[in-house]
């Protein structure tokens, strides 16, 4: 009889086991790496941070590697949670629930809107420690302009847009000057073609819609294409009609690959093949080309022309970065900021740079990975950030409708009229 | 046997608790929430605003939402009608004294043992690529101009995602069919044969009508798997999070939920309303099923 309650028993605990184990989460957590040299005697202090990366990205050995220094330094230890992107959609529910987080990172704008009543403010602490001369300043305007000027993130592995080019497949085309205007790029394409290469490429998607927010954007400006979606303008605006015709003209006078535009990373994997010397995208784009074909190629890069009577020019690009928060109920808060000093400042920062080909954040870090070099001048003469995908998706309700539309012209399914007939409909 | 109520106490209150938590709390915070305004999924009680039905009447005028549905309603029909018949055909063929029937059965069902994002990848590089995809080689070897059709965009985008989600959902349907028909009691065949009846004849006037039950809990299943359709949509649209071809009610609701990333606009409640309509649809679809269709009136 008592063997049946012991069996029992041990049913019930197994059963609650089995039930509570299920509940689990998948994360993985950092192990404390082997640190070599002297080590400072551990305080106790252990600051939690959930993170955008996954174990096994170039991104995070980097920080592993820094968490691991930074222990060494102080004795205070970073558990690391690999979250991945999902942090974006479990760091609001887990911080309502009272889960002990000191710092999360995700892109900066989600944190400086989205997430920004769970950052802390870090003007003061940034300003002491003198970090906001090594910010990039468009990065920090845009911040802090959700929260009527404070700051509530701290940027790190910026990324900027524009053409990314094969410079070898340049010169066989006895191309010397990149493009300024859209008339030079159209010259540039019929040179390429003539060489034998196809000019340019796009995946679906991102892809095509920065091509025609671009178009629209260098007509228009920023606010200009914001105005037009939010107040569907689309037929009062003739330079919406004349943005389409020349994004149609590229693909209608075959500029484009004929696999374009293509499923991703199809695209964007045709530069690695050899096959078209330009993309449109962002700054990732070289490091994934190569992550993805192994090409050995000598990148180049130019901002997307300007248009005749245009609002901007080459000084305006989709520009953004990640970004770290530091939790508003952290009892650790200028020690997780110290930490994160170390991340997007000095060796670290350019470190995780050529890790990855990626633009430091440091903007003492002037040695930038030679795959995305070309852009550092334009980067840094640029006044004017463009929003991601240059607004087309900021209306949840709407940006499916033209993102339909934008397939629909860049397969030449319909053309610039029918494109601005699509979108009048709605 | 005497019944031991203290073990039956002891392994049922944890589940029951669990269950609570873990099921019911959420549920019915879920609808609560679709009434109100609120902006997190997590937001304290505190910050909702109470907003009625508007959270309602705002989806049903959403154009966005309106062909999120129109598209689960055409996967829910094309689908329902190819991956019924199809499941019914080949259980119809397993039960027919097949040769080597336990090896067809586990191929056909293996795409079920599958992950969704593993069938997909596979389906979007292996089958459907323009460059190097099966459909592109084998057309190209007949220099066929089907060689260049792209699968992965334009119109036929919703179609290459059906093809490919049917045919991983016919194994678990056919196999759902095989345990209905294989339930009959083999005297009706004997009878029938003996009586001069084709195979097609006894399929047609003995077999279909005496699966009406399994047809039930099949179209059932499928509404289920119909209404939360969302990792192949998913799947068919990245990058992006979404596409008007390709897009469902759920992934709707994931987007407004969580916000996407060029648009940070979240909506929890909305987001909440969208799963209590999707719920009331399976509700509604079941009552019909059981409505127009009737149980088996034949003992068998």
């Amino acid at each position: 009889m008592k063997k049946s309650k012991l069996l029992k028993a041990l049913c019930g605990v197994c059963a609650v086991g089995m039930m509570l184990t299920a509940c689990g989460g998948t994360t993985t957590e950092s192990t404390p790496a082997d640190a070599s040299g002297s080590q400072a005697a551990s305080t106790g202090k252990t600051l939690t941070y959930w993170s955008m990366w996954n174990s096994t990205e170039g991104q995070a050995k980097v920080i592993q590697e820094a968490a691991d220094a930074y222990e060494a330094a102080t004795g205070i230890k970073i558990n690391i949670e690999w979250k991945g992107r999902d942090v974006k959609n479990l760091i609001a529910p887990a911080l309502d629930a009272g889960e002990k987080i000191d710092i999360f990172d995700q892109d900066y704008v989600f944190i400086s809107n989205t997430a920004s009543k769970y950052a802390t403010d870090v003007t003061q602490m940034v300003e002491e420690a003198g970090l906001e001369e090594h910010m990039l300043p468009v990065l920090v305007e845009t911040a802090k302009s959700y929260n009527d000027g404070a700051l509530k993130v701290i940027p790190y592995q910026p990324y900027t847009s524009g053409v990314w080019y094969n410079k070898a497949m340049f010169e066989a085309a006895g191309i010397e000057n990149v493009p300024t205007t859209f008339d030079e790029l159209l010259d540039v394409c019929e040179a390429l073609k003539a060489s034998g290469v196809n000019p340019m490429t796009c995946d679906q998607g991102d892809g095509t819609a920065l091509l025609v927010g671009y178009q629209l954007a260098r007509y228009l400006g920023q606010d200009g294409v914001l105005d037009m979606i939010n107040n569907a303008k689309w037929a009062e605006v003739p330079e919406a009609k004349k943005a389409a015709e020349d994004i149609y003209t590229l693909f209608a006078n075959g500029y484009m690959s004929e696999y374009a535009p293509a499923n991703y990373p199809d695209g964007e994997n045709e530069l690695g093949y050899g096959e078209t010397a330009m993309l449109l995208q962002a700054s990732w784009v070289p490091n994934e080309v190569v992550q993805n074909t192994g090409a050995e190629i000598e990148w180049g890069f130019f901002p997307w022309p300007a248009v005749e009577g245009g609002v901007d020019g080459v000084e305006a690009a989709m520009v953004g970065a990640q970004g770290y928060a530091i939790v508003e109920t952290s009892e650790y808060k200028q020690e997780a900021f110290d930490f994160i000093q170390t991340v997007v400042t000095g060796e670290t920062d350019l470190k995780m740079a050529q890790a990855v080909s990626s633009i430091p954040a440091d903007t003492a870090n002037t040695e930038w990975p030679q795959a995305v070099s070309g852009a550092e001048p334009y980067f840094k003469q640029m006044t004017k950030s463009y929003l991601w995908a240059v607004g087309l998706q900021e209306n949840g309700n709407y940006k499916d409708y033209i993102q339909e539309a934008i397939n629909q012209l860049c397969k030449m399914e319909i053309d610039a009229t029918g494109f601005i007939d699509a979108l009048s409909d709605l | 046997m005497k019944k031991d109520k203290k073990m039956i106490v002891c392994f049922l209150t944890p589940a029951l608790f669990m269950f609570s938590v873990i099921f019911l709390y959420p549920v019915l915070r879920t609808i609560a929430m679709s009434f109100f305004q609120v902006e997190g999924v997590s937001d304290a009680f505190s910050t909702w605003k109470f907003t009625g039905l508007d959270n309602y009447i705002t989806l049903l005028q959403t154009p966005i939402f309106l062909d999120s549905m129109k598209n689960m309603l055409k996967i829910w029909v094309y689908g329902g009608i190819a991956v019924m018949l199809v499941s019914l055909l080949f259980a119809a063929i397993l039960t027919n004294g097949l040769a080597g029937k336990t090896f067809y059965k586990t191929v056909i069902y293996i795409p079920n043992i599958i992950n969704a994002v593993a069938m997909s990848t596979m389906w979007i590089t292996a089958i459907f690529n323009k460059r190097f995809g099966f459909l592109h080689n084998f057309f190209a070897l007949f220099n066929s101009d089907l060689a260049k059709t792209d699968y992965m965009s334009g119109s036929i985008k919703f179609w290459s995602l059906l093809v490919a989600f049917c045919f991983g959902s016919v194994g678990y349907y056919m196999l759902i069919f095989m345990g209905g028909i294989e339930r009959l009691s083999p005297d009706m065949y004997e009878a029938a044969t003996i009586d001069g009846a084709s195979k097609v004849k006894q399929f047609t006037r003995i077999t279909l009508p005496l699966l009406r039950g399994v047809f039930k809990t099949c179209l059932t299943f499928w509404s289920i798997g119909v209404v939360g359709f969302f990792v192949w949509s998913q799947m068919w649209s990245a990058p992006l999070a979404s596409e008007l071809s390709t897009t469902t009610p759920f992934v709707y609701m994931y987007n407004i939920t969580f916000g996407t990333q060029g648009n940070t606009f979240r909506n929890a409640a909305m987001g909440a309303a969208v799963g209590v309509l999707m719920a009331v649809t399976v509700l509604i679809v079941f009552f019909l099923i059981n409505f127009l269709i009737k149980d088996d009136d034949v003992e068998v």
